[in-house]
């Protein structure tokens, strides 16, 4: 057999070895649900399988109510058939009138510095904007820190900011809802 | 099969022609199955090592936790 048939059969074993981690993860999350083995092996398979981040759902930015949180339930009934008077979001929300809501997203990559004298962004670096933050990178203190500074910077709500990748690293990726690319990235440009 | 052909070649001259382009045939064919069987497999090598490699990185940055 060459050595092609070997390191297929090792590749093999270690996705074996992951799922089989990933089970004894599970086991040990029953009493601690922030287990690493379980962390890990569940970033490693979702990772593996290309499955995108749960997002939550987008803010649709209209102009009676900026910024509102609309769950599942209204952006589906956006698509159906009720009429106007038994559906008032599905109205609000609707294809047809011009002045329709449009969903404006954008993705802000952040590099945090902890421990920092004081909290501040201290500036963008290619698409990446550098923050400084007070807080102790310890149980989540300086997430919420960069998220509070964020909040005041862009002039956005706190369920605006989703954090969606790197909780336990310094390279961060926010999702903003309610704002989209071009109008985060001339707000940014005032750090440039 | 790849690495033995020059062999059949000369098992091949020991025939009598007849016999001769039947066994050639053969040859031929699986060493043609022989070479796309290595290409599939190396194929399907590289596209789980990719997403093998890209995933355990991805978990160990992820749920490492930085200090800096």
């Amino acid at each position: 057999m060459i050595l092609l048939n070997w390191i297929l059969i090792f590749e093999f074993l270690l996705l074996f070895c992951a799922y089989i981690a990933w089970w004894a993860g599970k086991l040990a999350a029953r009493d601690r649900p922030d287990d690493a083995l379980y962390q890990f092996t569940l970033v490693f398979w979702r990772t593996f399988r290309q499955k995108p981040l749960p997002l939550r759902a987008p803010v649709l930015d209209t102009e009676e109510g900026e910024g509102e949180y609309v769950d599942d339930a209204d952006i589906s009934s956006f698509s159906g058939n009720e009429s106007d008077e038994e559906a008032p979001s599905a109205r609000r929300g609707s294809t047809d009138s011009p002045d329709a809501p449009v969903i404006r997203q954008s993705t802000l990559n952040v590099r945090v510095i902890p421990n920092s004298p004081r909290d501040q962004i201290a500036g963008l670096e290619g698409h990446t904007l550098r923050i400084h933050v007070m807080a102790d990178a310890d149980a989540g203190a300086a997430n919420k820190a960069v998220i509070d500074l964020l909040i005041s910077t862009l002039g956005i709500k706190t369920h605006q900011v989703l954090l969606v990748r790197g909780h336990f690293q310094s390279q961060k990726t926010f999702q903003i809802s309610g704002l989209d690319q071009d109008t985060l990235d001339r707000k940014l440009a005032a750090f440039e | 099969m790849i690495g033995d052909f020059p062999k059949y070649l000369d098992q091949a001259k020991t025939l009598a022609p007849d016999k001769r382009t039947a066994f050639m045939t053969v040859v031929v064919f699986w060493g043609l199955a022989e070479c796309v069987y290595y290409i599939v497999l190396g194929v399907v090598i590289i596209v789980i090592g990719r997403r093998l490699i890209n995933a355990a990185l991805t978990a160990w940055r992820e749920t490492r936790h930085d200090p800096s």
